[in-house]
């Protein structure tokens, strides 16, 4: 193409048109085509014969494995949280609600949210790399020669291994930011030990801590039937498994932070 | 007996099958010809019921899969075996697992018998004590055995070869093209093998069958198609880069 048909591409409204016909086809293609794939993965899964042994391998794959990274992420966020929010507090001489104010934000958005994410780039591109593999090398196909479907071999163990863990990782990650910020409370801020506990525990309401877990329940299903979406649908060679990689991370993460700002305001409401 | 009737099949604008009709009898080895791309491995698919066609039917022994049952299906599916261009053995399962994948999956049978089944059936493919390895320990030529072994597995009435000699060295292509001869004369089955390799396709086929822009130009014994009049099959089967295939592709080019 010459410079200046590419030019003229750039100032063509037709071309515009074009190109905003084609990525919205492609977002509703993609929106209906998890959808399909999360009713046929709930039909299935109301029928019943779970391959447990998989789904523990998953469970495995999926929770397990990510616990350092959760860790550090957690961690850090609570350290980070108790410094930020004492120099704040400072000002009004309110430092003694720092551990109040760690443990509602961890609990109510900051565990469940973060370890998506991190879920979401570990484990979602995990599972569209994968499955992307799996469908170049025509595995899939060779799944569906056999007589196995493959949303039963291969979705339904994640979607559960996604569920749970996530929930227990969530659980986890708020542990541990609480760990994180009494570590700056007690050893930088001078709070006692007793104080942070007793204060971070008195502030939570069982509202906080259920809201926060019903969330990760969503994401876990959210990252594990987009990262399937993206790995069935990955075309040509290792430019097609790249490629559906990252859009399964792009859209999990955009799912996760777009549907949190929905819980949120359900949340408030109700 | 099969009965591939008036099969359309469209990928977004391209017209891939354009009315295929075909019949493959009792015990006969079919070969279907062909240039790369050109439709063979979707008609395949098609058998085998991974994809299905916009219109026309497939009919085995006189019943179309489409209209089975779920349930029903899968049954009937494992009466083929299908052995994939690239062998498709599952990366995260021993060799083991993957020939006896359809045992492990849709019978109730006990580890030991599954496991003398997967011996056997890698006997007949000419392989042994390899049943704990994984896939990517294997060379290519043992990777499509362990394919073949594992279509087998189901004991099936019918098998499929997706261009099972393509990437091989010559030695090992035709030690593939033995081991169709052998199924062919040991289990009594079905076969239709696609390729865009001639001495295999001479070397196994009872008829051969020519798919060219969507269709079936020419059906016949080795012999009829080595002295077909057609001069696409003749450019084909000769291998020849000047003739009607070229001219048409290059007048599409023009076009485009």
């Amino acid at each position: 193409m010459t410079h200046w048909q590419n030019m003229k591409k750039w100032v063509s409204v037709r071309s515009w048109l074009k190109e905003f016909g084609r990525l919205s086809l492609d977002i509703f293609q993609g929106a209906g085509g998890i959808a399909l794939l999360f009713r046929d993965t709930c039909s299935l899964l109301l029928e019943g014969k779970i391959r447990w042994k998989a789904t523990i391998s998953q469970m495995n794959k999926i929770g397990v494995t990510s616990l350092p990274l959760v860790f550090l992420t957690a961690l850090f966020t609570g350290m980070v949280l108790a410094l930020q929010s004492a120099y704040q507090l400072r000002l009004f001489a309110a430092e003694k609600f720092t551990s109040d104010l760690i443990s509602v934000s961890l609990c109510r958005e900051l565990g469940p949210v973060l370890t998506a994410m991190v879920v979401a780039g570990r484990v979602g591109a995990s599972i569209a790399a994968e499955l992307g593999t799996m469908k170049v090398t025509e595995q899939i196909d060779a799944l569906k020669a056999l007589a196995t479907n493959p949303i039963r071999y291969l979705v339904i163990p994640r979607f559960i291994a996604a569920l749970f863990m996530l929930f227990i990782l969530t659980i986890y990650a708020d542990c541990i930011g609480m760990f994180g910020g009494y570590l700056i409370s007690v050893f930088k801020l001078g709070m006692s030990s007793h104080m942070y506990i007793k204060r971070g525990i008195d502030a939570l309401v069982v509202k906080d801590v259920v809201t926060g877990l019903i969330k990760a329940f969503f994401f876990g299903g959210f990252i594990s039937i987009v990262g399937c979406y993206f790995g069935f649908n990955a075309r040509g060679g290792a430019e097609g498994v790249g490629r559906a990689t990252m859009l399964a991370v792009v859209v999990s993460l955009i799912l996760v932070i777009s549907s949190d700002g929905l819980f949120s305001a359900i949340f408030y409401f109700f | 007996m099969i009965q591939i009737q008036g099969i359309h099949k469209w990928f977004g604008q391209n017209h891939v099958l354009q009315g295929v009709d075909l019949t493959i009898k009792e015990g006969e080895t079919l070969v279907i010809i062909g240039r790369s791309g050109c439709g063979k491995s979707v008609l395949l698919k098609h058998i085998i019921g991974i994809l299905e066609p916009e219109e026309g039917d497939i009919k085995i022994d006189g019943r179309s899969v489409r209209t089975m049952p779920q349930g029903e299906q899968d049954q009937f599916r494992l009466q083929l075996g299908m052995l994939f261009q690239g062998a498709a053995l599952f990366d995260s399962l021993t060799v083991r697992e993957n020939v006896g994948f359809s045992l492990y999956e849709h019978t109730k049978l006990s580890e030991e018998v599954i496991s003398q089944k997967v011996r056997e059936k890698l006997g007949l493919v000419g392989l042994r004590d390899i049943e704990n390895l994984m896939p990517a320990s294997l060379s290519g030529g043992m990777k499509k055995r362990v394919g073949l072994a594992r279509a087998i597995c189901s004991e099936p009435k019918i098998i499929l070869y997706d261009e099972p000699t393509t990437g091989l060295d010559p030695i090992n292509a035709d030690v593939i093209n033995d081991l169709i001869l052998r199924m062919q004369e040991q289990l009594k089955v079905i076969s239709i093998v696609v390729t865009h390799d001639m001495t295999s396709a001479y070397k196994v086929a009872d008829r051969i069958a020519m798919l060219y822009d969507g269709k079936i130009i020419g059906v016949g014994t080795p012999d009829e198609i080595k002295n077909s009049k057609d001069p696409i099959i003749q450019q084909f089967i000769t291998g020849s880069a000047r003739g009607p295939i070229t001219d048409q592709e290059k007048k599409e080019t023009e076009l485009l």
